[in-house]
């Protein structure tokens, strides 16, 4: 019988998520500007997804735009579940792996969930919003996006279906002895009241220094130094499981930092605390690395994070300041200034000087490692509260009173009394796990778009080539000088300087097809005053080093015979242009 | 009958006296196997990974019982891919020690120490000594665009003279900054401009430019170096070095394994850094800095004890100073792995003394390969230089170019003959070395009755080693296990005065800590401590 009702419970709850799927008739609603209207795929954007939620919406936006989306498993995280990536370009229109691409993930940090959600809303506004926005259609003519909601999708779930603080487990689910005692696991925080949260423990005591808040009684704060308390605060849920008279100090909610396993100023654990064991230890990152390598039209990247309200750019330790030159600090500068006017409330910070010194991490890679120019986005600020500054503090009464007026007491457990085992009588409660960092179901959305809104400008100032000239001058006794002008019209330089610096990607190349004889081929330094530099070597095709960000290069050859000319561009982050004379 | 006939087969294998030449990657795997065949109980073999260019990385583990709950000791070869001898000391260690492992001294060490020997981390690259074309490869077998210019393995050498071996060539030109050797004209050596002095000859490796782009063999087949491809201060995308930290495949399988091997105290590799001949001098401004670039003052006084050690046993002196560039094993074993970290090249060409009866003089300019050169031919060495011949190249037309020279190989690793004294001095050091592995122990254990059923314990635990349970940098290591001490209590018994388990950082070289609890209860007690670097103890105390 019971079985019996179960089945009849799960057909009905089939039955009512299958209605949701289909979309409203197009006489039922009436566009607001900037949203997909009537999309193939509903998503509701006021709630987050565990893995299989991510994969599933993935998997929709794939099958319902074949020409837009496709969808691939870049690898397998630790626990064997896929690392899904959208690629998101028009199909249709170019090779897209030879357009200047944009990779994003979110989530690398278990418990800092909305990444994925964020990453994932982007996915679905480019596909969705395709068939009406002229601007979507350009864009995803000249451009790619890579799309990886969570790159650590093990620890997402755990974050979601176990129990967990706001700030836990952030790392992934490889076990490690985080005491070094010999033991793994061995005292995890605890449970107590059973309801998936972890929250904070009190004890009243006439010794405490803690007393509730007089304007919220839920919330505790500090007595002053002449006044007598009457609670002790025992610090998160937990027990000493191992008897070693230390509680909650190796668990599975805190391993490791993917964030500190990136092939770039990577230092071991004891100089940068939360590093695994090499850069790229971890099966996560290693995939994204491969996928990374293997995509060298990648020239912007994003990872989002959160909390706080910033657009971080590297470097991550004061050792890189040199790293990170002039002139890509001017690129750095110019798009992050624009992300702080699209999402009110996040500022652009650099993370070594305004948070604090952090080796290894993901952006940091991206950028030295291969050249991208790249941001990290700390998600929610709580100044999206109210709208006006507020701290992240969960004693801070402004989260009170926004929950008590906004969420309706939602995200707060109320304290209430249990036995434990070493303090005797305490007290359980405190902010769920979903509150202080993840946003509020309603503020989701908004935030979402905005982020993408940068994201989409970030990507639109990647390299875009044309050849803007092509010039023939006659120079007697059968010879021609054949001029090009490559022109980038957007920010980005093809290299950054770094990447220039460097090597890390090839030179672009611009070949001359003719019917005629290349005698020399030659990249110009000042067109007025006619200076060159002469390539030997293959004259056809001229290796130029840069074609940098709103300007050009010129080329020229001197061709015996010939007439009808051909110029084609290649870059590996610029893409390709072409014209012919 | 097949059987014996079989065993007597490995036992000639496995003692291999009779090889002239060092060995290629099959005959490495044959002798391995051949000492895991005859000596089951002492040794074991295991595949870590395959190199991208299809072979075997070996993990040769030597020790009696449960190895992985005794202080080991790594030993590291094939560091880099032209130091073949680096891989004949590490195989050489082993038959040696296993042959000896019947005797009293050996099968007591077995019994208290592990080796983890890995023969070879440089196979791909060490291959090519074996191959038609000898050329001091260190590179495996990864496809790499060493000059970043697009193109993999564009511009490699190219045998000129079709002797099978890379050489030099000298092209005679006004710009360039070579001279003859004023002691031994078939050495070049750099002109002095300070002192006014010209050059005669350009001097390259041999080969063409073949991709025409104005670099000499820039970039050839060989890809990533062993001993440049680990994480500390790691080059990135220098030749060799790789776009990011430990990118090989037998890169990661020794890290993967050794940062699981908590038992591991030291590392021992053989290449050509060298802290053993001369210590690493305590640098108090590089050992302060945040990302720590020099050994904290204890560990320095270890490395000088264990060089001390080295060249007592060893007797070897004139060693040539080394500098370790970044991306190495000997670096990684410290700086990141948290453990005393020791490196040797086994070998150097002996500063050789002038011949009086040739009527030879002391030179006038110390050169290496003129040293060499003289020292070959006192031991009667023969065929390592190539005497400069003239030949067309295409790269030089009308010019005067000549291959010769030196030959690859041959300064870094001395012919076979004369290795097997320096395996067995080597051997030698590797015991003596383990017989200063740090050593947890239980001493003084001293009970009190306070009451009827209330018992003070109290005893000293100390370190009966002479090395440190934890490199002291390794103390900060997040992949190194503390000591720990703990109370087995039972039934009924309770400890009311002190703590249950004690996490202790680590023990000094003979040094001692103490420590005392009150029980509740009667019967026995049992009291652990140990750490995986200095081996586990208990005992138990009658309350």
């Amino acid at each position: 019988m019971k079985r019996f009702s179960k089945k009849i419970l799960t057909s009905l709850l089939v039955l009512i998520t299958g209605m949701t799927v289909h979309a409203q008739l197009p006489n039922q609603v009436f566009k607001a500007a900037g949203s997909p209207v009537n999309p193939k795929v509903t998503v509701t954007w006021n709630r987050y997804y565990d893995h299989a939620g991510i994969s599933e919406i993935c998997k929709k936006i794939a099958a319902a735009y074949p020409d837009l989306a496709k969808l691939q498993s870049i690898g397998k995280s630790f626990e064997g579940r896929d690392l899904w990536c959208l690629t998101i370009t028009d199909f249709k229109k170019g090779n897209p792996d030879r357009k200047p691409g944009m990779y994003i993930d979110g989530n690398i940090h278990s418990n800092e969930i909305q990444g994925a959600e964020f990453a994932l809303y982007t996915a679905w506004y480019l596909t969705e919003s395709f068939g009406d926005t002229k601007f979507i259609q350009e864009l995803l003519e000249d451009k790619v996006f890579y799309i990886v909601p969570t790159i650590n999708p093990d620890a997402r779930d755990s974050y979601m279906h176990k129990p967990n603080t706001g700030s836990s487990p952030r790392s992934g689910v490889i076990p490690v002895d985080n005491d070094g005692d010999g033991q793994v696991n061995e005292d995890s925080y605890d449970d107590i009241n059973n309801d998936g949260h972890i929250t904070m423990m009190r004890r009243k005591n006439p010794n405490g220094r803690w007393k509730l808040d007089p304007k919220d009684s839920r919330n505790m704060i500090q007595v002053g130094p002449d006044e007598k308390g009457e609670y002790e605060l025992l610090g998160i849920e937990g027990i000493d499981n191992d008897g070693d008279g230390r509680v909650n100090e190796d668990g599975y909610t805190f391993e490791y930092d993917p964030n500190r396993d990136w092939g770039w100023g990577w230092q071991p654990n004891y100089i940068q605390n939360g590093a695994y064991k090499y850069p790229f230890s971890l099966p996560e990152n290693r995939a994204v690395m491969e996928f990374v390598m293997k995509h060298p039209n990648i020239a912007a990247a994003q990872s989002f994070h959160n909390a706080g309200g910033m657009i971080l750019r590297g470097p991550g330790g004061q050792e890189d300041i040199g790293t990170y030159n002039a002139q890509d600090i001017a690129v750095y500068d110019a798009i992050a200034k624009k992300g702080e006017e699209l999402i009110p409330g996040y500022k652009y910070l650099v993370v070594y000087k305004d948070l604090y010194s952090a080796y290894g991490g993901e952006l940091d890679w991206f950028y030295a490692g291969r050249g991208i120019y790249t941001y990290s986005n700390e998600l929610w600020t709580p100044y999206l509260m109210y709208m006006r500054d507020a701290t992240r503090d969960p004693f801070d009464n402004a989260s009170f009173s926004f929950d008590r007026y906004l969420l309706f007491q939602d995200a707060f457990v109320p304290w209430k009394e249990y036995d434990h085992p070493q303090y005797g009588k305490i007290e359980v409660g405190g902010m769920k796990k979903n509150f202080g960092r993840a946003h509020p179901g309603f503020l989701l959305e908004s935030d979402a778009h905005r982020n993408m809104a940068f994201s989409i400008y970030h990507c639109f100032h990647t390299p875009k080539l044309e050849v803007s000239e092509i010039t023939e001058k006659d120079l007697g006794d059968g010879l021609k000088e054949v001029t090009a002008v490559i022109y980038n019209g957007r920010l980005m330089p093809t290299h950054s300087s770094q990447d220039a610096k460097n090597k890390i990607e090839r030179p672009d190349y611009i070949t001359l097809t003719t019917s005629g004889k290349i005698l020399s081929g030659m990249q110009v330094e000042n067109r007025d005053l006619n200076l060159s530099k002469e390539q030997t070597n293959n004259p056809q095709t001229i290796e130029v080093p840069n074609i940098p960000g709103l300007g050009s290069v010129t080329v020229k050859w001197i061709v015996q015979g010939g007439g009808k000319y051909t110029v084609n561009v290649d870059s590996k982050k610029g893409g390709t242009a072409s014209a012919s004379k | 009958m097949r059987k014996l006939l079989f065993t007597a087969l490995v036992c000639c294998a496995a003692g291999s006296v009779l090889a002239q030449d060092y060995s290629n990657t099959a005959e490495q795997a044959n002798r391995l196997n051949a000492l895991v065949k005859a000596y089951p109980q002492s040794a074991s073999l295991k595949s870590l990974t395959k190199t991208n260019g299809g072979k075997d990385i070996w993990l040769l583990t030597i020790g009696s019982g449960k190895t992985e709950n005794k202080p080991a000791i790594a030993v590291i070869g094939g560091v880099e891919g032209n130091h073949l001898l680096g891989t004949e000391l590490a195989i050489g260690f082993a038959e040696q020690l296993l042959k000896a492992s019947g005797t009293d001294s050996i099968k007591n060490l077995l019994s208290r120490t592990t080796y983890y020997v890995f023969p070879n981390m440089s196979p791909d690259a060490m291959e090519q000594y074996f191959s038609k074309l000898r050329n001091g490869r260190t590179g495996n077998a990864t496809a790499t665009d060493d000059d970043r210019d697009g193109k993999t393995d564009e511009d490699g050498w190219d045998d000129l003279d079709g002797d099978g071996k890379i050489t030099f060539l000298r092209v005679e030109s006004v710009t360039g900054d070579y001279k003859v050797h004023p002691d031994d004209a078939r050495v070049l050596i750099k002109a002095d401009i300070s002192k006014g002095e010209k050059g005669k000859y350009k001097l390259l490796t041999e080969g063409i430019d073949n991709d025409k782009d104005g670099h000499f063999n820039e970039d050839g087949e060989g890809g990533m170096a062993f001993n440049k491809n680990l994480t500390y201060n790691h080059k990135t995308f220098a030749p060799g070095a790789g776009d990011y930290p430990a990118s090989e495949k037998e890169t990661r399988a020794m890290l993967d394994f050794l940062y699981d091997a908590f038992n591991v105290y030291a590392v021992v590799s053989f290449g050509t850094n060298n802290n053993l001949s001369n210590p690493i001098p305590y640098n108090p401004q590089a050992a302060a800095q945040r990302i720590v670039a020099g050994l904290l003052e204890p560990d320095a006084k270890v490395n000088g004890m264990v060089s001390d050690l080295y060249n007592k046993v060893t007797g070897t002196k004139d060693a040539p100073r080394s500098n370790v560039t970044g991306g190495d094993v000997l670096s990684w074993g410290y700086f990141h792995y948290g453990r005393y970290s020791f490196s040797t090249p086994g070998w150097w060409v002996p500063k050789a003394r002038p011949d009086t009866a040739k009527k030879e003089k002391a030179f006038t300019v110390e050169d290496v390969t003129a040293n060499y050169l003289r020292w070959a031919s006192q031991q009667g060495i023969t065929n390592t230089f190539t005497e400069w011949k003239t030949i067309q190249h295409p790269d030089f037309p009308g010019q005067k170019v000549e291959v010769g020279g030196i030959d690859p190989y041959v300064m870094m690793n001395p012919p076979y003959k004369m290795v097997e004294p320096v395996v067995k001095k080597h051997t030698e050091f590797l015991v003596k070395l383990a017989s200063h592995q740090p050593e947890i122990s239980i001493e003084n254990l001293k009970t009190e009755k306070l009451a009827n059923g209330l018992t003070r314990v109290s005893l000293d635990l100390i370190n009966k080693g002479g090395l440190s349970t934890h490199s002291k940098l390794g103390e900060r290591s997040y992949f190194i296990k503390k000591i720990k001490l703990a109370v087995q209590t039972s039934g009924k018994q309770e400890v009311v005065g002190g703590r249950k388990i004690h996490l202790l950082n680590s023990i000094d070289a003979n040094g001692s800590e103490s420590f005392s609890w009150v029980i509740k209860g009667t019967g026995k007690l049992v009291i652990e401590a140990g750490c995986p670097t200095a081996g586990n103890t208990s005992i138990e105390v009658n309350l």
